[in-house]
């Protein structure tokens, strides 16, 4: 194999939960709250609903091909050659992604805090830190997420000092206009949350193969919880006004100020959520390389991390002219992109696979049956 | 021992790239130093000529605050702040402007009072520049907003003999709840909600006492009353306090009730809760203002024994009877007189009644005038402080009925 | 910009005696695949410079999936 590391099913858990939360905390709430208005908080609610058959497919295929990667099976499944380009499509899929993420990220960050750095510096910088990570191999990633995570999902506990200022009562009407609109404000969060199936790159290097699922349903409902305290949050504090704000969360952060003197808190949340967006990108481009390197049939993947990486960069500044070009495209596109390659796919592939076993199971009892 | 000294000089070169990293870290770009900073600690706005605004900053001056803090005693050594202002089509252009009369860099991050004239606040199109507040980076969403009587500009002139510059008194005056206290991020949540009402502190400067003209503050003497970002008029304190009543968010008072001509008490309510509570019925919008307040007696102008449990119930009654009309005059001037809806009436019909909502929500104009309102008020004397009979009253002057 | 062309250029040398070294030598495919990566990006790069407004995947699957996206527009 091409990793040799071994991690556990609880860090893979841990590495799953920033890699779907890190870069919705940016612009779910808003975008929700556009469709789904004051039920924005039910949205991601029903959006588990797609992180969980993701994990499902993803962990059933894991149980027909317990050793291999998604590169690797969906060759075993459907052919050496429609697998190879199933294979390319992924991989194609994480590039894009990785550049759009590392995008997101520079682009949040010059926003609110460097205007006047230039993004390559903030981008390269990200992507340099990450591709020592990705070289260091998945021991050094889960021990990285093992010390990072914790404290990334302790940020919403701030907000206990925001309570003063949010209103209970903007919470109601819950379902005004019945459930349509909830259910439409899902189709943003379940985009993110499809992400889960990364899983599917995991599983093969699990230590305790048999809680992989286990903790996958976990992270999929710390997600959920994290998701939905933020937008709920986000609906006390601004009502229905919560769509006139780019990145409403941060501007929960900065709105904190207890006895006038502890305020300003939004540097400290915003130095918690990078090491959330490193663990994020990290995830991302270290399936990009490993699914690259098992595409090639490489023995080793080191050697092609900076190189990736570097397309990675380039990637990130062809993805979007300008923000609101890449806004639009997370608002309209995303929430059917990510989902048909990260759980569309891998359905039909179980469900090819499925079929094939079925049909050698009819096949092989013929000819013992004299 | 060759092997042994590359070893060391691995180390010392390491140590020594980690160490050049941190030139690096500073940022070279956004990099930004203190005293290259000119703190921003208020703003106002006022209307020009044609569709020009004025912006006046109140700038720190870092050496005035300094040595004020080591030279007990020594106060007037100047001012501590500096105030300049610029013409420009709106703030970011009139900022530019001002830029030009400052050596250093104009920072917005820690002005926390922003302040509206009149003239400005009437013609309509706040949100022209409250978009600035919103969308500029440096700019916090929980300054808090105030409309002037007359010029905004004047009041930054102000220098305030307890607070060290305008925009800290202001802050203060404003976390009292004396009035109205309302931060940007509040107003634009108004201005976007279901009636697109907004309200204001307004304030105006206080007649200094003696000597120094400029030596005195800005008090909040009433409330602005806007209607899709124009102002449209105006309540003093007392029909504020009504109102505020009404919303939930009053704080400090003291009632004062008159139990026989040229007699007083007043009670200190503790805490006061504001219960809207809509109906519907056959057609008719109505809405009950469930009032409950409890507090303790200050102050006893009267014969009265309060310790009594009859006099406590009349003092009660008496109480209700004040806040009542307390609570009638912003309904009378603002409902009535203006046909704003300041009180929330809309949000509490639109959270009971969803679907009715639904369909006068582009008419509430028309349907407000004939919303019903009546007032159930419960008052509750829990203690009478710390002295039992009327001061300096003999025992037997007392009345005990 | 031919500035630029020259650091980027500078940039990918100086990442292939980084790394070169490294690979042994029976790592023929890796080498392969490593020069591969390494002039693609080189190549994108240079022309990322002359034409920075090239419409790129992004732009490839916004038309793929428009039909679904003014579902919620």
């Amino acid at each position: 194999m091409i990793e040799k590391g071994k991690i556990s099913a609880f860090q893979m858990a841990l590495m799953i939960e920033p890699t779907v939360v890190a870069t919705a905390v940016l612009v779910v709430p808003s975008v929700t709250a556009k469709v789904a208005g004051r039920d924005m908080w039910i949205s991601p609610i029903f959006g588990s609903l797609v992180g969980f058959f993701s994990l499902f497919i993803v962990y059933q295929l894991h149980k027909h091909f317990p050793e291999k990667s998604i590169i690797q099976y969906s060759g075993d499944i459907i052919g050496r050659i429609p697998g190879k380009i199933i294979g390319l499509i992924y991989l194609f899929f994480l590039l894009h992604s990785s550049g759009i993420i590392t995008r997101e990220y520079a682009d949040f960050i010059i926003a609110a805090f460097l205007p006047r750095t230039p993004m390559f510096v903030v981008m390269g910088g990200m992507i340099l830190v990450c591709a020592f990570t990705v070289l260091s191999g998945l021991e050094v990633l889960g021990r990285a997420a093992q010390v990072f995570v914790p404290i990334f999902m302790s940020t919403p506990l701030l907000f206990i000092l925001l309570i003063p200022d949010l209103k209970l009562e903007n919470i109601v009407p819950i379902m005004e206009h019945g459930m349509m609109p909830s259910i439409l404000g899902a189709v943003i969060p379940q985009g993110w949350l499809s992400e889960v199936s990364l899983i599917s790159m995991f599983l093969p290097f699990l230590k305790d193969r048999e809680k992989g699922g286990k903790w996958g349903i976990i992270s999929v409902i710390v997600i959920i919880l994290h998701l939905v305290i933020i937008n709920i949050v986000c609906l006390l504090l601004y009502g229905e006004s919560v769509t006139s704000y780019a990145f409403p969360v941060l501007t929960a952060f900065r709105y904190i100020s207890v006895a006038t003197f502890f305020e300003h808190l939004e540097a400290v949340v915003v130095i918690i959520w990078v090491m959330g967006a490193f663990i994020k990108i990290s995830v991302f481009y270290y399936v990009l390389v490993l699914g690259t390197a098992q595409w090639l049939n490489l023995s080793d993947y080191r050697p092609i991390v900076f190189p990736i990486g570097f397309l990675v960069c380039l990637v990130c500044i062809w993805a979007a002219a300008n923000g609101q070009e890449l806004g639009r495209f997370l608002r309209t596109i995303s929430p059917f992109y990510i989902p048909s390659i990260m759980t569309f796919i891998p359905m039909l592939l179980l469900l090819i696979a499925i079929i094939k076993k079925k049909m050698r199971n009819k096949r092989q009892p013929v000819p013992t049956n004299p | 021992m060759n092997h042994f000294l590359s070893q060391s000089m691995t180390k010392l070169f390491l140590v020594l790239l980690l160490f050049s990293a941190s030139f690096l870290l500073t940022g070279c770009w956004d990099r930004r130093e203190v005293n290259d900073t000119a703190l921003v600690l208020g703003a106002a706005i006022d209307k020009e000529k044609g569709e020009n605004i004025k912006l006046t900053i109140q700038v720190l001056i870092p050496r005035a605050v300094s040595g004020g803090q080591q030279g007990a005693g020594g106060g007037g050594e100047g001012p501590t702040v500096l105030v300049r202002s610029a013409i420009g089509e709106n703030m970011a252009d009139a900022t530019s402007k001002l830029q030009t009369e400052f050596p250093r860099k104009i920072f917005w991050g820690h002005c926390k009072v922003y302040i509206i004239g009149t003239k400005l606040a009437k013609a309509g199109g706040l949100h022209k520049q409250i978009d600035f507040w919103l969308r500029h980076p440096e700019p916090r969403e929980r300054a808090d907003l105030f409309v002037s009587v007359g010029k905004a500009a004047n009041i930054l002139e102000l220098q305030p003999p307890l607070e060290l510059y305008v925009g800290q008194a202001l802050r203060k005056l404003s976390e009292m709840h004396i009035g109205m206290s309302v931060t940007v991020k509040d107003f634009e949540q108004m201005l976007k909600g279901d009636t697109g009402t907004a309200l204001l502190p307004l304030i105006k400067t206080l007649p200094p006492l003696t000597g120094n003209k400029q030596e005195t503050i800005a008090n909040i003497i009433g409330t602005a009353i806007f209607k899709k970002d124009k102002m449209v008029g105006q309540i003093d304190t007392k029909v504020t306090r009504g109102l505020l009543w009404l919303r939930n968010e009053v704080e400090v008072t003291a009632v004062t009730v008159n139990p026989k001509k040229g007699e007083t008490i007043s009670l200190d309510p503790i805490r006061e809760k504001t219960k809207l509570i809509p109906t519907i019925k056959n057609g008719k919008w109505k809405i009950l203002a469930k009032i409950t307040s409890e507090g303790t007696i200050v102050q006893n102008g009267s014969h009265l024994d309060i310790m009594s449990t009859d006099i406590t119930k009349r003092i009660e009654k008496e109480l209700e009877k004040d806040i009542k009309q307390r609570l009638n005059l912003p309904l009378i001037q603002v409902k009535n007189g203006m046909n704003v809806d300041a009180f929330g009436f809309a949000d509490a019909f639109h959270r009971k009644y969803p679907k009715e909502w639904e369909k006068v929500k582009d008419h509430w104009d028309k349907v407000l005038p004939q919303v019903d309102v009546k007032i159930a008020i419960k008052t509750r004397i829990r203690r009478p402080g710390l002295t039992t009979t009327p001061a300096g009253v003999p025992e037997n002057e007392v009345e005990k009925k | 910009m031919i500035w630029t062309v020259f650091a980027i250029t500078v940039g990918v040398v100086l990442l292939i005696l980084f790394e070169w070294p490294k690979m042994k030598q029976n790592q023929k495919k890796e080498k392969a695949a490593f020069v591969t990566l390494t002039a693609m990006g080189w190549l994108l790069a240079i022309l990322l410079v002359f034409f920075p407004d090239m419409p790129g995947p992004t732009q490839m699957i916004e038309k793929l999936f428009k039909p679904l996206g003014k579902l919620i527009e």
